[in-house]
């Protein structure tokens, strides 16, 4: 009974797994409840079937030891509760990214009570050879056949029950954007547990590869000693694969591990190729066995205005302005003046201004009579008038449009189309066109974006990209802020566009010369266009708004206190002092290195400082683009700062913040020389 | 144009690297080049596998093909490991 979990079961392996001796980190899982898993390829629509089962409330965490998002929620069935989850994308059991790391590692150690697989009814022989996978690995599987609408619409008819036959597992068809199968998927998920499906998984598992590869499976399987949380047949195949990860884990803790070795040596130098080739072509070919019995195409029914449409976003004519026109509109009209202009002028100067700090200011004085204290809380740098005002009033707004736009980006399918338009030119800063997600989203913002850097496949890309992060893309908020401050005078903007676009390419052209190492290869599926969903859209914003405002307002609150402090200790005035003379260098205002140092708490801190001192007029054209350069490549903020820590190890981030200072204080003193000495008065 | 200076080596029965074919041509993929690493992973993910018909649907800025119903866009140096047969 290979596919069983019951109850008693289970608690043994719990009790083992908290037993053994070195505990893989766990997920904070509630212990009351059962555990669902959703896994699949990136893009099926798990998102869209996470959302429908959990409802609205959701929360993100990072897995254990790791900055890689796992999303929770609470399904409940007829009284039974499920702790749901939401893992990264992954295509095979085999690793490429860290994110797909952590779905496997999830996989292989938590035991789950359900597992999702939630497929593409379009694409099921690129998607099935996972399902074997994870039919392989014992795991308690229920395939979720998405999309059937889209398969419907491209001619494609698919026989549910035929695949449920031959996969020996509960098979649900759903179109997830229309509620359909939703339902089915919900009772298939509680019955699972139930009534302990035990059709006949354990066949297709034993004619998916050849004699061969049966005996050697079984042979490493008989030898493995220790108790796995998946089938002892995964982890030999895993071995036979040859994974890294699982070659060391088994070198380190089983006794027959010369043996295993010795076995798989065999088994390779018996095929001409490497055994994981191998073993994903018999994989294949299973697949396509059921394929063939299970799929039949019943014409092609592709509208052709979609088509063009798709041609149009990646031929480089059409494409090229296309990027231009969602960027201007989506960036610069949306975020720009949308978020930026409109909204932050509603909230701050309507509210805050005109209403929120005069009512505090005179509430907290009448409430406290000691100006120290009252300083804390508001007047010029109070947590209040300032922490909470600069967070709310101008950059929730503004970081708010900026992941709205994002997100129907993202939901249209339309990043892998900005990917393949710009892999020629990230590969100019030895990155391939998969950066196009962590550098897009470094727009919004850089801590995120710095954490994202994890969906790079190799240790040099991941490094780049966070340099790049930290000196060339300003995140939604300085853009914002800088975007309001430059908007008066557009040669200004213009030149501050070209000077950053130069100098991320500059850089990036120079780190790759500096940092060695091999460049991967840029393979990437692109998704056909959708129209995107509207709930889908606003959960992905709200969890990233979520997600922001909490790691911000803390640190705004935080930059308040130690402003207060500073300042009643002098540090502050002193550090003011120290940094006046380089302010001053750069042909600016003395009132600007306070706008600096605020810069180093938060970057658009800083940027939201300047745009305090452009309203009060201090400041000509020619010194705001200075500071608003100075100010861009300066440090990230603390926030970025950490997570590059996290990410990258103290060594990097203090070596990259080593570098961007005095980068940043030399570009600007030699812009402002070039202004001053040509007598350009922009 | 690549595309021009692939036409002299161009023979209909011969054996190409998919970062050799011209747009719109149609081939079958017999084997991987190289198949070791990371690139191979990629290429078994995607179902850019010995057996299965492919179509140049694009080659400049980032090569683009056509799998079964699956678009997939890769660089030449990818597209360089599958050798098809057209
Ligand atoms: N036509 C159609 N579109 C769908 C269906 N399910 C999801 N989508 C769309 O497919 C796209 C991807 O859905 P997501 O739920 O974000 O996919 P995901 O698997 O979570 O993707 P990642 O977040 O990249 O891992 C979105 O635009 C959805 O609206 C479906 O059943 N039919």
């Amino acid at each position: 009974m290979a596919n069983c979990h019951g109850s008693s079961n289970r608690k043994q392996h719990r009790h083992r797994h908290q037993g053994a001796a070195k505990a893989p980190a766990q997920v904070q899982f509630s212990d009351r409840h059962r555990r669902l898993v959703l896994v699949g390829n990136p893009n099926v629509g798990k998102s869209v079937i996470f959302n429908a089962l959990t409802g609205a409330y959701v929360t993100v965490s990072n897995y254990p030891g790791t900055t890689v998002e796992v999303t929770h929620g609470h399904l409940s069935v007829d009284n039974v509760v499920f702790d749901v989850i939401d893992t990264p994308g992954m295509y095979d059991l085999i690793p490429i990214t860290e994110e797909e790391r952590v779905t496997r590692t999830l996989l292989l150690n938590e035991r789950p009570d359900v597992v999702v697989h939630v497929v593409d009814a379009k694409n099921l022989d690129r998607m099935l050879p996972l399902t074997l996978q994870l039919i392989e690995a014992d795991l308690p599987l229920i395939l979720a056949v998405n999309m059937l609408d889209e398969a419907k619409a491209t001619g494609l008819s698919i026989n549910l029950g035929l695949l449920e036959s031959r996969l020996g597992i509960p098979v649900v068809g759903t179109i997830s954007t229309q509620n359909v199968g939703l339902d089915e998927l919900k009772q298939a998920i509680v019955q699972y547990h139930r009534s302990c499906h035990c059709a006949g998984g354990a066949s297709v598992q034993h004619s998916i590869y050849d004699p061969e590869i049966t005996a050697a499976l079984n042979q490493i399987s008989s030898l493995l000693e220790r108790d796995y949380q998946v089938s002892k047949r995964t982890i030999a195949m895993l071995l036979l694969a040859g994974d890294e990860e699982i070659t060391r884990q088994i070198g380190e803790t089983e006794a027959n591990a010369a043996e295993i070795n010795r076995l798989v040596a065999q088994t390779a130098a018996n095929y001409g190729q490497p055994l994981n080739f191998i073993l994903a072509m018999q994989r294949q070919a299973a697949v396509q066995a059921i394929v063939d019995e299970a799929v039949s195409e019943t014409g092609n029914g592709h509208a052709r205005w979609v088509h063009l449409l798709n041609q149009a976003t990646i031929n480089p004519w059409t494409g090229i302005p296309l990027l231009l026109l969602v960027l201007y509109f989506g960036l610069y009209k949306f975020v720009g003046e949308f978020g930026a202009g409109t909204i932050v002028d509603l909230i701050e100067a309507n509210m805050f201004e005109e209403r929120i700090n005069p009512w505090v200011n005179n509430f907290v004085e009448n409430l406290i009579p000691w100006p120290l204290w009252q300083n804390l809380l508001v007047h010029d740098y109070g947590i209040i008038t300032l922490g909470i005002r600069y967070a709310v009033a101008i950059i929730l707004p503004i970081v708010g449009t900026f992941f709205l736009a994002f997100s129907i980006i993202e939901d249209s399918g339309y990043l892998p189309r900005i990917a393949l338009l710009l892999d020629r030119v990230f590969k100019r800063m030895g990155l391939n066109g998969r950066a196009v997600i962590p550098m897009t989203l470094g727009f919004g913002c850089g801590t995120m974006a710095t954490m994202v850097t994890r969906t790079l496949e190799t240790r040099r890309e991941r490094l780049l990209a966070t340099i790049l992060l930290a000196l060339a893309i300003p995140c939604s908020a300085q853009l914002g802020v800088i975007l309001g401050l430059l908007s008066g005078a557009p040669r200004a903007l213009a030149l501050w566009a070209v000077l950053m676009v130069g100098v991320l390419l500059l850089v990036g052209f120079l780190a790759t010369k500096v940092i060695p190492g091999e460049q991967p290869g840029f393979c990437l599926e692109v998704p056909p266009l959708r129209l995107p969903k509207l709930s889908n859209i606003v959960s992905k914003t709200l969890t990233r708004m979520q997600w922001y405002f909490l790691e911000v307002l803390p640190l705004f609150v935080l930059a308040s206190v130690i402003i207060w402090a500073a300042d009643l200790i002098g540090l502050f005035d002193w550090l003011i002092n120290a940094i006046t003379p380089l302010v001053q260098a750069l042909g600016l205002p003395a009132e600007v290195a306070v706008a600096f140092l605020f810069g180093f708490f938060r970057r658009d801190y800083g940027a939201a400082g300047l745009y305090d001192l452009q309203q009060a007029g201090t400041l000509t054209t020619n010194q705001l683009l200075v500071a608003a350069i100075t100010l861009t490549l300066f440090v990230p903020c603390i926030a970025q700062f950490a997570m590059m820590w996290k990410e990258r190890g103290w060594k990097v981030a203090v070596g990259i913040i080593a570098f961007v200072i005095p980068f940043a204080f030399t570009v600007g003193y030699l812009l402002n020389l070039i202004l001053t000495t040509f007598g350009v008065v922009l | 144009m690549a595309v021009n200076a692939l036409t002299n080596t161009y023979t209909p029965s011969g054996h190409f690297s998919l970062a050799e074919l011209p747009v719109h041509t149609k081939a079958r993929i017999c084997s991987l080049a190289d198949p070791t690493g990371k690139d191979l992973q990629k290429l078994l993910v995607f179902g850019l596998l010995p057996g299965r018909s492919v179509e140049i649907l694009q080659r400049y800025p980032a090569i683009v093909v056509q799998v079964g119903r699956t678009t997939i866009a890769l660089d030449e140096q990818v597209a360089a490991k599958v050798i098809v047969k057209v």
